[in-house]
């Protein structure tokens, strides 16, 4: 629905919106507005956190979040770009108080780390392993 | 609450190890509790025991063999599992389902839901201490288990979604097995209300343990029954109809205080709910192809796929990128939600409401570690 | 789980479940064993009394299964601890639970049950001409 786009360039000035199907959208944000756009998403409407994830391109990261509206329909994946290298990126624990387990997942399974969040340890994989299995270079 | 304020008594924090293998039948999930007498202060909920890689083994298999793997993540409903991813990758690819299809899609998944819902009531009757009612439950679930037997051939691992449609047709004269299957079932259904809504003991185990207000559970991220015991009406098959939903007439049950006995309430309703759905959709299918040729793989794109589970929303992000296998499959497991929330809604509960809380949060081991 | 209720009844024969190790004689194991569960299946088996015996239910469990060769899978639950009855199948339906079942008495009464592979646990000697 366009009503949906035109909402979503409202919310979110600085981000290029793409269209994935019929009411989903995904949004390409700069880095340093993650924080700013997930605030700005919950008080639009936008308060049912999916998820919190990340894909290994590889000469970079792609950390994403996935909200969807209560009132209506209508979901929004939202990515940015970090250095694999070093991944830190803040974490949206204080805007959404679910974000707390999809940050430890991702971080276990992908090595991105949160910053401010209050526990970021493994979860999934016992606390002595080395390595996160879902990048791409990952050897077993 | 009241314990550290006696005269002459001091209380200690005792550390209890809810360990890896324990009699009700959910998994091996680990509970780290720190108890002050009888009042749980904190939870640390421990996973992986059961951790296969499914997302790094999507990356390694091309999508006519990935929904194989998909309905091993939670075995007591499996339908759903593979329906959600083979609905991304159709988004990706902007394929068409036949008619018949989508009303076969229907079937299939409305007979998961009640086959889980039942196994569900069966481990929870146990967990709360009503012994008898837990061969019940499975007894039931048997007849719908036969029933999806006849479609897809097997038990518990169906292999019955396809992308562009599903693997078999109905075989001749299910509608007089599944009419038989379904009436036992509901005659069951108010035995088992009976039973449980006029019991003072059950009523006192599950009355106002663990409220969870709307705005909390919102906020957390919980999805399905929970958030429908806590008195959010919000249903994929009613918002956004996918297959055939939007011809069907159904109700949404809903809680008020979102307590446990609001979230047993919620699925007994939703069975009920599910055997209507069934019989419509069993008088109302239309004849016709019920599978369609789609391409091999899908073009460069990312698609979000989720359906409405019997635990909530169960979700797989594809990110794809022209070759037969996929490039990334994100999978989103409602119950993993909310087993790792319960730090967050348990403090100030007793120690002996612990396995009837985890109980009515229904998890299922398989979806949760993946 | 099914298998005990009363569509497939197995207290029929004998098999009744009982929530501490320490009463039990049979264990029956399914589903994938990961490096975090292999301790813990260890240390379960360990607190089992003679005799004791373990079904291996499903492919998962023999060898690995469909995870076969993962990152955080054992292949197999003979690597951690012996083995007397193997179950095939993914998932194997109910009915092959009760026959794994008749079949591991059969294998005591006729005395072929493996001992050469017991752990050195401290627990007494078994000697060789032991009959039920």
């Amino acid at each position: 629905m366009s009503e949906q786009l035109n909402k979503l360039k409202e919310i979110l000035p600085y981000a290029e919106i793409y269209k994935i199907y019929k009411n989903k959208y995904y949004a390409k944000i700069p880095k340093d507005k993650w924080h700013d756009a997930a605030r700005r998403l919950k008080e639009a409407g936008y308060v049912l956190l999916s998820a919190v994830t990340a894909v290994d391109r590889l000469n970079s990261m792609e950390v994403m979040f996935i909200c969807r509206r209560l009132e209506a329909n209508g979901l929004v994946i939202v990515g940015t770009l970090i250095d694999r290298n070093d991944p830190r990126i803040p974490s949206l624990v204080s805007v959404w108080e679910g974000a707390h387990f999809h940050e430890r997942e991702t971080f276990d399974l992908m090595g991105v780390y949160f910053e401010g969040n209050p526990d970021l340890r493994r979860i999934l994989l016992p606390p002595h392993w080395v390595g996160h299995p879902l990048r791409k270079d990952y050897k077993w | 609450m009241t314990e550290e304020k006696q005269v002459g008594r001091e209380v200690r924090k005792l550390v209890i190890n809810v360990g890896p293998q324990h009699p009700s039948t959910h998994g091996p999930m680990d509970l780290i509790v720190t108890v002050e007498g009888e009042t749980i202060v904190d939870v640390d909920v421990v996973l992986g025991y059961i951790h296969r890689g499914i997302e790094k083994l999507c990356e390694l298999r091309n999508y006519f063999q990935i929904p194989t793997y998909l309905n091993r993540l939670c075995y007591v409903s499996g339908m759903f599992w593979e329906y959600g991813f083979v609905k991304a990758v159709e988004e990706i690819m902007d394929a068409k389902v036949p008619e018949r299809g989508e009303w076969l899609r229907v079937i299939a998944c409305e007979l998961t839901r009640i086959a889980s819902h039942l196994i569900w009531f069966s481990a929870f009757t146990a967990d709360v201490g009503l012994m008898t009612l837990f061969p019940w439950g499975l007894r039931d679930r048997d007849r719908i288990i036969d029933l999806l037997e006849m479609m897809s051939g097997q038990r518990m691992t169906f292999g019955y979604f396809r992308v562009g449609g599903v693997r078999y047709d109905l075989p001749t004269n299910f509608d007089v097995y599944a009419e038989k299957a379904i009436n036992y079932v509901e005659k069951h259904l108010e035995e088992y209300e009976k039973v449980i809504y006029n019991n003072p003991v059950f009523l006192a185990r599950t009355v106002d343990i663990c409220p969870v207000p709307a705005s909390k559970a919102i906020d957390l991220g919980w999805t399905g029954p929970m958030l429908r015991a806590s008195g959010v009406k919000r249903d994929l098959r009613r918002d956004e109809p996918y297959a055939a939903y939007e011809f069907l007439d159904f109700e949404i049950p809903v809680g008020k205080k979102g307590d446990t006995y609001d979230r047993v309430y919620v699925r007994l309703e939703e069975i009920k709910q599910s055997i209507n759905i069934v019989r419509q959709a069993l008088k109302r299918i239309p004849s016709g192809p019920y599978q369609t040729r789609s391409l091999l793989y899908p073009p460069p794109g990312i698609g979000y796929g989720w359906v409405e589970d019997s635990r909530g929303e169960c979700g797989y992000m594809v990110v794809s990128d022209g070759t037969p296998k996929p490039y990334r499959v994100k999978i989103r497991s409602p119950a993993y939600i909310h087993v790792m929330s319960i730090p967050n809604v348990i403090k100030g509960s007793k120690i002996a409401d612990l396995y009837a809380i985890l109980g009515s949060f229904d998890p299922c081991l398989g979806e949760i570690d993946r | 789980m099914v298998a005990g209720a009363s569509t497939y009844d197995f207290e029929r024969l004998g098999v009744l479940p009982r929530n501490s190790p320490r009463q039990c004689d049979l264990m029956i194991i399914t589903g994938p064993i990961s490096h975090r569960l292999a301790p813990v299946v260890k240390t379960l088996y360990e607190q089992m009394a003679e005799p004791r015996y373990v079904i291996s239910y499903g492919e998962c469990s023999i060898c690995g299964g469909p995870w076969k060769g993962m990152y955080s899978i054992v292949d197999g639950v003979d690597q951690v601890i012996p083995v007397d009855v193997y179950v095939p199948g993914c998932p194997p339906r109910p009915e092959a639970l009760i026959e794994a079942i008749i079949k591991l008495e059969e294998k005591i009464k006729k005395g072929e049950l493996r001992r050469n592979f017991l752990p050195k646990t401290g627990y007494p000697e078994v000697k060789e001409d032991w009959r039920v």
